[in-house]
């Protein structure tokens, strides 16, 4: 019988985490702010790029609810007690996190009321009304299975980690899905671009919460199983390597085509764009990286293990950037013989206000969860199994 | 319906709900269960306290209610709620939210509706709406108003007696509406006709009598105190000399009577005296115990405000004749409700008594500087944080031990902290409950307010099962066996309690853990046995 | 033609009758509730007391178990603004006998009276010409602009709320035994507000204009015109003349509430009873023995206990 219990939260150091995320948030509504009052101009946004870090920032989020969901849904679905330690931290911040996602569509559209269209002029044939109703309904159905983990109802938790499960990935692939559907891009539409954005989930979904929870536990004084921190690390390293694998089946398969010879060369090898800056450096180092940590020994301590999360949350934030933005900066050729001003690269460089509003938001998501430690039992008391 | 499980047996607890139109219809004898109904006063009480008394029996569908009963409720009903602004708040502002619904564990054990505190409560505004508002005057039962017939005195005397006055309702009410505060009230309206119970009373009486609710006289207390240094020698070796109505000394201190005449009580008497022998051993320490303050008890705040100053009257009359500077308060619940909130405004602290400084660390207690009693809790976590007496930790490892927060210091004061850093200092394992049941959540013994008698049995052992069942968890879940408490009725209620729901643990006071662990300078072998004369876990190696 | 006349009346009469006997029947209550003294300083303690340097005392313990003024007026504060108490609120599960936090019960009051608030201040601009600034802020973020006429969120929540809980005082066996038809009478007069209300401003619409001039009419003592009134849909007459009912209701009500829960006892006095003794202004004489007549009683055990220099020691 796992045991839940509230943090105390009385220490300073609790109030200054909270305080911490707390100015970074307001630091993100106020970049928002700024960008509603003087619009996408204050971002480095333009014509040729109108998706970028705004964007890659929405799959992210989605990326890592999702991811988190799942993680926290791993005891109802393999029945392991262990894995239910983290249900509930996992779930609220799950739930925290697609919060972050819709506030970042909010964000990205620029005026947010332009969202009520997608009810009042509901188009079935477009991805993105198929994901404003995944995205709402799986708050819904994440919300009712963490309040039937609350009720401790087991039988219908079991059942509803199941679904929980089933729409992450149905979520997370509807995400995917606007990237890899659209066609007229020559960088996107890859079918294999939907199961990776699951692997991604799940990668940075770990990334962020094993260091989180490290120090949670670390800072609750509350004992945790370190065997079981690192079967979620090496459940991490391996995805982490398909990830890699992904990448570069994926590359290869865009780059065999002659049509994206100049497209990819941009991508990957111009340096002199921020895009192949991106992949080699902060995406494909950034998993390599994590992959060489995890194989060390120094990978099975808690700084290893949270500092290898930590990159390859960072590397993830990196593969949605370069998901996005490259295939926009290459010149399109949409209808042939059009000219689609301005032929020639287009860089993306994102500007403060966009750093501001990805910091702030995932801030936002984690200053919910150390709210949610203090004000709800979703802490084990211990994070180990008793004989 | 649920069964939970007791000694030998199951006990059903099974909650009922009415409507709104029988939630005004009384409840009368017929419909009386033993069990939790109280016997009636004495006359000999009731001749002493100048109550009206007459012979009568709660189960006899007559009360013998005296002449102009109706006018005589009424115009004391009316003079409360003139001398008091928070019961005429409490009779108009409650909107039946239900927060404080399942709080009372009178209700959580027993399942009657009219034990919500909201209900409870509701027995006397119906009255109220009825007699004093207009619009209960006019429109009767849909205003939820009732008429004050024969029928609804028996029902306050059912379910009067059936709150312990903890406050747990207040807690968790958004306004703060004390049904204890109410039922207080209740209670001394009940008295002007004489319609009261008979177990705080005998105590009462025997306070103002002799100055405790036992009724001992001057030479049984000190007798009392002789057999509990008796008691100390034999442990101890230590010849402990009690100071009693000695004029001059610097503190006097004032124990519920049942420190130095009940057990578990006991133990803690013999840490109260080994304690100050010990200090008085190295510091220099003087203190006495008065046979005549020799109560520190108060169950008038059970019964009226009268009753109730006329009981405390005597400590700070004790005071001043023996010239003390402040005085010194043991571990009891109630009493310290009383001493802290009410004493010093029922009777003035004389002039003659001092800001209260300890006299052996210096420390000034200024949350006590002007009504100058302190609590045993405050003074020993002082001397520890002091580092003035030695402590051996180990002495206590054969007892898990956890800790009650009592309804009174609890809510009442507010002495979370002190008791559990005085506990932490003594003994090697402590764990909380869980966070619902303790600190200001905390449940009741289910014998408070007057409700320690027998006769109500069965409400007391199902008022405490919230208590008992979070007991349980800890004690299953870490091997918890010792619970301390500070209060002097929970240590007379918890041990038939836990016998009830089959719960092995302990029950003792937390100067007896002191006791056990404190190194006496004048002590001259090692100590073997614990207080209750167990042999101490090193002992047996 | 009788008609303008009940319009004339609820317009123009109805609101200074309900408006007196809200005012004189509020100033009733609460002069009647300060004419009684207040015997004992009783707060309940939900805190760690003031003690100790050494005994942990947080900035939570002193909103809930206050010493001094600035202290109990923190509580007040987050009493009445934050509903402290029903955050508190827990259930108890007789089966698993164990209580656990519900929040549900503090979530949608607060959503209903925040939301309540936040109608009557946006009602402000009726009643003021021009219009206050910060009213324009209201406007700004409660309402959602892609809808014409704006849709008011708070309007919409507020009626959510109420269901909700009155939907809790129907379904749930505990709250449905204790409610009262009181109870049901005052959600009932305030659903019905909200419901015209919201149904006037979105569906049933009405001359704005006049209903402003009607308004500033009421707090300027210049009662519209027949000509005025008779633009007004029968809707608005609706919604006022539930309005003044329910105000002309408050002072004989529970809603007083709004006024009482300054007054509680358990609330708003610190836990400073030890420090600072309260005087109880109707403290009554003392009224039995003294140690004179004690020893009188008990003369020779007392001289037995003096004669042993005020001492026992153990026989051993």
């Amino acid at each position: 019988m796992v045991e839940f219990k509230k943090i105390d939260g009385r220490s300073n150091g609790y109030w200054l985490i909270c305080a911490i995320f707390f100015v970074l948030m307001m630091w993100g509504f106020y970049a928002w702010y700024l960008q509603l009052v003087y619009g996408h101009c204050v971002t480095g946004l333009s014509q040729r790029v109108p998706w970028g870090f705004g964007t890659a920032a929405i799959c992210y989020t989605i990326g890592a609810s999702a991811g988190s969901l799942i993680v926290s849904a791993l005891s109802g679905v393999f029945g392991k007690t262990e894995f239910k330690f983290f249900s509930r931290s996992a779930c609220v911040f799950a739930l925290a996190t697609i919060v972050a996602a819709m506030l970042s569509i909010m964000q990205d559209i620029g005026n947010p009321e332009n969202a009520l269209n997608v009810l009042m002029h509901y188009n079935p044939t477009s991805v993105f009304s198929w994901n404003s109703f995944l995205y709402s309904s799986y708050f819904v159905i994440g919300f009712v299975y963490l309040m039937a983990q609350f009720g401790e109802k087991h039988r219908i938790t079991k059942a509803l980690a199941v679904l929980a499960v089933a729409w992450a990935v149905l979520v997370h692939s509807g995400t995917g899905g606007i990237v890899g559907f659209v066609y007229s891009t020559d960088l996107y539409h890859s079918s294999l671009t939907i199961p990776m954005f699951i692997v991604s989930a799940i990668v940075s979904g770990l990334g962020l919460l094993i260091p989180m929870w490290l120090l949670t536990f670390k800072w609750t004084n509350r004992p945790l199983d370190r065997n079981l921190m690192w079967v979620l690390a090496k459940i991490m390293g391996a995805l982490t390597i398909l990830l890699l694998y992904c990448f570069a089946a994926e590359a290869l398969d865009t780059a065999y085509v002659p049509g994206n010879a100049g497209a990819i060369h941009m991508a990957l090898f111009d340096f002199r764009y921020p895009y192949a800056w991106d992949f080699w450096v902060i995406q494909v180092g950034g998993c390599l990286l994590t992959v060489l940590i995890l194989l060390t020994p120094w990978g099975k301590t808690d700084w290893g293990m949270g500092i290898a999360g930590f990159i390859v949350a960072i590397a993830v934030y990196g593969e949605r950037y370069s998901l996005i933005t490259p295939g926009l900066g290459y010149p399109k050729d949409l209808v042939p013989g059009m000219i689609f001003r301005p032929f020639w690269i287009v860089p993306y460089y994102p500007s403060w206000v966009e750093y501001a509003e990805i910091i702030g938001l995932m801030s936002m998501a984690c200053l919910v969860y150390c709210i949610g430690l203090k004000i709800f039992a979703i802490l084990p008391e211990r994070g180990e199994v008793e004989e | 319906m649920v069964e939970i499980e007791k000694n030998g047996d199951y006990v059903k607890v099974e909650q009922k709900f009415t409507s709104w139109r029988d939630l005004l219809k009384p409840v009368t004898e017929k419909d009386f269960k033993p069990g939790f109904y109280h016997y009636p006063i004495l006359k000999r009480d009731a001749e002493q306290l100048g109550i009206p008394y007459r012979d009568w029996d709660p189960l006899e569908p007559d009360w013998k209610l005296p002449e102009g009963w109706k006018e005589t409720f009424l115009n004391k009903f009316k003079e409360l709620l003139e001398k008091n602004r928070q019961f005429k708040l409490f009779m108009d502002i409650c909107v039946r939210c239900g927060a404080c619904a399942d709080k009372c564990h009178y209700y959580i054990g027993t399942g009657d509706p009219k034990n919500m505190p909201v209900a409870r409560a509701e027995l006397l505004r119906s009255i109220y709406r009825r007699y004093f508002t207009k619009v209960g005057k006019i429109f009767g039962e849909w205003a939820g108003a009732r008429e004050l017939t024969e029928d609804v005195i028996k029902e306050l005397y059912y379910y009067l007696y059936q709150c312990s006055l903890c406050r747990r309702c207040s807690a968790f009410c958004p306004y703060g509406i004390d049904t204890a505060d109410i039922v207080w009230r209740g209670r001394e309206m009940l008295q002007s006709i004489g319609t009261v119970q008979r177990f705080s009373y005998i105590s009462i009486a025997a306070c103002a009598r002799t100055g405790n609710h036992l009724g001992l006289l001057p030479g049984g207390v000190a007798g009392a105190l002789q057999s509990v240094a008796e008691d100390v020698y034999d442990i101890t070796g230590v010849e402990i000399e009690v100071p009693i109505n000695k004029k001059g000394a610097d503190i006097l201190f004032v124990a519920p009577s049942a420190d130095y005449f009940a057990t578990p009580h006991w133990y803690v008497c013999m840490g109260y005296l080994m304690l100050f022998h010990e200090l008085e051993e190295r510091y220099g320490f003087s203190y006495t115990w008065s046979t005549y303050a020799s109560e520190g008890g108060n169950f008038g705040t059970f019964a009226s405000y009268e009753l109730a100053q006329k009981l405390s009257h005597k400590i700070y009359e004790e005071a001043e004749r023996l010239g003390v500077k402040w005085i010194l308060g043991g571990e009891c619940g109630h009493m310290w409700r009383d001493k802290h909130q009410f004493m010093a405004t029922m009777n003035p602290p004389p002039k003659t008594l001092e800001d209260p400084v300890s006299p052996i660390t210096g420390t000034y207690f200024e949350n006590a500087a002007e009504a100058k009693i302190v609590h045993i809790a405050e003074f020993v976590a002082d001397l520890i944080e002091h580092k003035k007496i030695n402590l051996d930790k180990s002495r206590n490892d054969h007892w898990k031990v956890t800790f009650h927060d009592s309804c009174n210091p609890a809510r009442g004061m507010g002495l979370y902290e002190e008791p559990r850093y005085v506990i932490k200092n003594v003994c090697n394992y402590f764990y909380e409950m869980p966070e619902h049941s303790i600190r200001e959540k905390t449940y009741c013994c289910g014998s408070g307010g007057g409700l320690l008698a027998d006769e109500v049995m069965e409400l007391r052992m199902r008022g405490g099962m919230p208590r008992a069942m979070a007991l349980k968890h800890v004690h299953k879940r870490y091997g918890v066996n010792y619970l301390c408490t500070i209060c002097a009725i929970d240590k007379a209620a918890f041990p038939t309690l836990f016998e009830f729901w089959k719960l092995p643990v302990e029950v003792g006071g937390m100067m007896e853990l002191v006791g056990n662990a404190l190194i006496m300078s004048d002590e001259e072998q090692e100590r073997e046995l614990d207080l209750r004369g167990n042999p101490l876990k090193k002992s047996e190696e | 033609m009788s008609l303008v006349y009940l319009k004339l009346f609820i317009a123009d009469v109805l609101p200074y009758i309900a408006g007196a006997i809200f005012i004189v029947g509020t100033i009733n209550r609460v002069i009647n509730w300060a004419k009684s003294p207040v015997p004992l300083k009783i707060p309940t303690t939900c805190g760690q007391q003031k003690s100790l340097p050494f005994i942990r005392r947080t900035w939570e313990d002193r909103l809930d178990s206050p010493y001094t003024m600035w202290e109990t007026i923190g509580r007040m504060i987050v009493e009445v603004f934050l509903f402290r108490s029903l955050f508190r609120n827990t259930r108890y599960w007789l089966d698993k006998q164990k209580g656990v936090d519900t929040r549900w019960l503090w979530l949608f009051a607060l959503l209903f009276h925040y939301s309540m608030l936040i109608i009557l201040l946006r009602h402000l601009r009726f009643f003021a010409n021009p219009v206050p600034g910060f009213l324009s802020i209201i406007n700004a973020l409660d309402g959602q602009p892609a809808y014409v006429p704006a849709l008011y969120i708070t309007g919409i929540l507020a009626l959510v709320a109420l269901f909700w809980l009155w939907a809790r005082r129907i379904l749930c066996s505990r709250e449905r035994n204790i409610s009262y038809p009181a109870d049901h009478l005052i959600l009932a007069l305030v659903a019905g507000i909200l419901i015209t209300g919201n149904l006037m401003r979105y569906f049933f619409k009405v001359d704005l204009y006049a209903v402003k001039e009607v308004a500033l009419g009421i707090v300027s003592f210049h009662p519209a015109s027949a000509a005025v009134v008779n633009q007004i849909g029968w809707i608005f007459f609706v919604h006022l003349s539930l309005v003044c009912i329910t105000v002309a209701y408050l002072p004989f009500s529970k809603v007083m509430h709004f006024a009482g829960v300054f007054f509680s006892p358990t609330r708003n006095m610190p836990n400073d009873n030890r420090a600072h003794v309260h005087i109880n202004p109707w403290n009554p004489p003392y009224h039995g023995i003294t140690w004179q007549e004690y020893y009188e009683m008990y003369k020779d055990q007392l001289d037995e206990i003096a004669e042993n220099g005020y001492k026992v020691k153990p026989e051993v």
